[in-house]
């Protein structure tokens, strides 16, 4: 089954989660414009388990949601 | 060439694609002049077909809140900001769901290259020698 969304799209439809996407477009900078969303959670490991369980060729992981504001990241 | 990237908090997002035959991920990463080493989540290596665990190479990795080992692999291809590295070392390791990140690009993939950072149009200039 066929859930093709535009970035946007997801970005509405699916808020502050993480979206795993079969066949993945990209724009010239790599950056995603659309793709067929497989699985869709809050929890991220589990999207990346389904990552591996669905297996698919082409794959991306996208996140929704933002950095909260006030939050100082030292990676 | 200048690439655009994206200012979070802070943090410059770049994307970034790893390809291994006929697989391919699209990956959110972090440019990260503090880390020495590019850095890829653990689950998407074992997506790509690597076995962190399988191999031979762990690396002690010092961070901002401690010492923790990672396993490195060779992954194949990796390509970002307009340039491709191939069979490029990489350390795999998963960093917390609040970096909403799947990894850092390190200070290894600019090796032999120049690159520029501008913050005033946030776009990367990066160029120079690549394999």
């Amino acid at each position: 089954m066929q859930n093709i969304f535009t970035y946007q799209e997801i970005q509405k439809k699916f808020q502050s989660e993480w979206v795993l996407l079969e066949s993945p477009e990209t724009n010239e900078r790599l950056e995603i414009v659309r793709g067929n969303v497989l699985f869709h959670s809050k929890d991220r490991d589990e999207v990346y388990r389904q990552l591996i369980e669905m297996n698919p060729l082409s794959s991306a992981v996208i996140y929704t949601g933002t950095i909260p504001k006030n939050t100082a990241v030292i990676l | 060439m200048n690439v655009p990237f994206t200012l979070e908090e802070g943090l410059i997002f770049v994307p970034v694609r790893f390809t291994r035959e006929s697989k391919s991920y699209t990956a959110r990463f972090v440019l990260d002049t503090g880390a020495s080493n590019t850095m890829l989540n653990t689950h998407i290596a074992v997506y790509l077909g690597y076995d962190p665990i399988a191999s031979s190479e762990r690396i002690q990795v010092t961070t901002a809140s401690g010492i923790e080992y990672a396993s490195r692999v060779i992954v194949n291809e990796i390509f970002a900001l307009g340039k491709i590295r191939k069979q490029f070392p990489v350390l795999c390791h998963t960093l917390p769901p609040s970096a909403s990140v799947d990894g850092l690009l390190g200070l290894d993939f600019f090796r032999n290259s120049i690159l520029l950072i501008d913050f005033i149009k946030n776009t990367i200039s990066f160029t120079g020698q690549t394999n």
